[in-house]
């Protein structure tokens, strides 16, 4: 193609198109040796008019009907129709995500209003966990919101009850993570010592804050049900005057009491968790 | 100023389409008919030359005198009503073609000869390779030639239902034609 003038290829479907033969003999005998292509351009060109559709199938009478007008939809329909399905994604999304939050969230407990505990029975060397509601309870304890839903908040408000002497820090901190269902971890330079002490009844955090006052180091929460124990002294933390319960540093001469934390005056020794209550400004009998 | 204005207005005066169309807008549905009928041939060949097939042709036809009953209040009258016609009837087509080409692969047209009912098949000596060529090209290169061999639209006529400058289609219908050329003679010549 590329070599055929422009101006005859021009003149060769003009002619091609018009289908003159006056034209068509002129141009044979001026370009007789593009005679061939003229030729088939005339040949597709007949083709093309005449694949012309000529006879039409079926032309229907065009009534213009108020369906055939209000086939498409107008274009608020379409906006509302958006913008419904786009509040409905929302609501959705946001009842998703409620139902996913009530099903982690922990079950609300209501309590019984009465909190059974059992007395340590001084075992040394070992330390005790009481079991709740144990057959002989010594202490009663009346709950302060009487009939009020309890909603228990992380594992480190669960109460932990811990009494021993002659423990290692360490035993005592692993003991309070299984009672409270809840991982520490010990930074390095943690103190390696010896310890006696009695928390009944008393929540996770508030122990481990307290042994923390004692014996140097800060709890740092991580996760609800992680903390990492790290051994320096928060001066931002209470004072530790607000003990719940008492915690020391164990002596040599075992047994004599002379190693535990001063008690409170009037107070019965056997009767901690009767202090930690005080303590924590809660209700007494 | 005033000569365009009497000009356009003696146009007017004498053209009979926008007679109809403006007792189209006085409600005389009656009217619109007589449009109807009147290019129903030429809006059919271009849809058919556009979407090759007779029944979405059918169906486009409807289709665009549907669009063009409902938007004929805003027909601006810049145009004679054919050019906006036709303009809307390439759009339109266009647009069908695109979602058929999406819908199913193209057959063959020996296959699609073969499954179209007898009365609307092609004349017995009408050329096959130029469906099969016309099957082959692009939608745009399909409507410009439907518009300037089927419908014998000058160029300035095809310019404005294309909405492209006269000198544009001039170029659009050469290579148009020059494509469907290379493929019609690529094709092997049917022996009647």
């Amino acid at each position: 193609m590329s070599h055929i003038p422009p101006e005859i290829n021009d003149l060769m479907w003009q002619i091609a198109e018009s289908q003159d033969d006056k034209a068509i003999e002129q141009f044979h005998e001026r370009y007789p040796a593009y005679r061939a292509e003229l030729m088939s351009r005339m040949t597709m060109v007949r083709g093309i008019k005449g694949s012309r559709p000529v006879e039409i199938k079926s032309k229907t009478r065009f009534l213009p009907t108020p369906q055939r007008l209000n086939s498409d939809p107008p274009r608020w329909v379409a906006f509302v129709a958006a913008t419904f399905l786009l509040a409905a994604g929302v609501f959705a999304t946001l009842g998703t995500l409620r139902f996913v939050e009530s099903q982690n969230a922990p079950p609300t407990v209501v309590s019984g209003g009465l909190d059974n505990i059992s007395a340590s029975n001084g075992t040394t060397g070992s330390t005790n966990v009481q079991p709740e509601n144990t057959d002989k309870p010594d202490v009663t304890v009346p709950d302060v919101g009487d009939e009020q839903p309890v909603k228990p908040a992380s594992p480190m408000d669960k109460r932990v009850t811990i009494v021993a002497k002659n423990i290692s820090l360490d035993n005592a901190l692993n003991d309070i993570a299984v009672q409270a269902g809840i991982r520490l971890e010990s930074a390095p330079g943690m103190p390696d010592i010896i310890i006696q002490l009695d928390f009944r009844d008393i929540p996770a955090l508030e122990v481990l804050q307290a042994l923390g006052r004692s014996f140097g180091f800060t709890p740092m929460i991580q996760t609800p049900n992680s903390a990492l124990l790290i051994p320096a002294r928060d001066p931002n933390s209470p004072s530790g005057g607000q003990l719940p319960g008492t915690a020391g540093e164990a002596t040599a001469n075992e047994g004599s009491g002379t190693g535990l934390l001063p008690i409170p005056n009037g107070v019965n020794p056997s009767d901690n968790s009767r202090i930690g209550r005080e303590s924590l400004g809660g209700a007494t009998n | 100023m005033l000569s365009s204005t009497y000009e356009h207005a003696k146009s007017e005066q004498f053209d009979e389409d926008l007679v109809l169309v403006d007792r189209v807008l006085s409600s005389d549905h009656h009217a619109f008919q007589s449009l109807y009928e009147k290019y129903y041939d030429r809006v059919y060949a271009i849809a058919k030359g556009i979407l090759l097939e007779a029944d979405e042709a059918s169906d486009a036809v409807q289709e665009i005198f549907t669009l063009v009953y409902k938007n004929l209040p805003r027909f601006d009258r810049r145009s004679k009503f054919s050019t906006w016609l036709f303009r809307i009837s390439v759009n339109r087509s266009i647009q069908s073609a695109r979602r058929l080409k999406y819908k199913k692969h193209q057959t063959p047209y020996s296959e699609a000869v073969e499954s179209i009912p007898d009365h609307e098949r092609p004349a017995e000596d009408a050329d096959p390779r130029v469906a099969e060529g016309m099957s082959r090209l692009h939608p745009n290169d399909r409507a410009i030639l439907t518009l300037f061999y089927w419908d014998e639209l000058t160029l300035q006529e095809i310019a404005d239902s294309l909405e492209c400058s006269a000198n544009a289609a001039k170029t659009r219908l050469f290579r148009a034609r020059e494509r469907f050329k290379q493929i019609y003679e690529s094709l092997p010549e049917v022996e009647s």
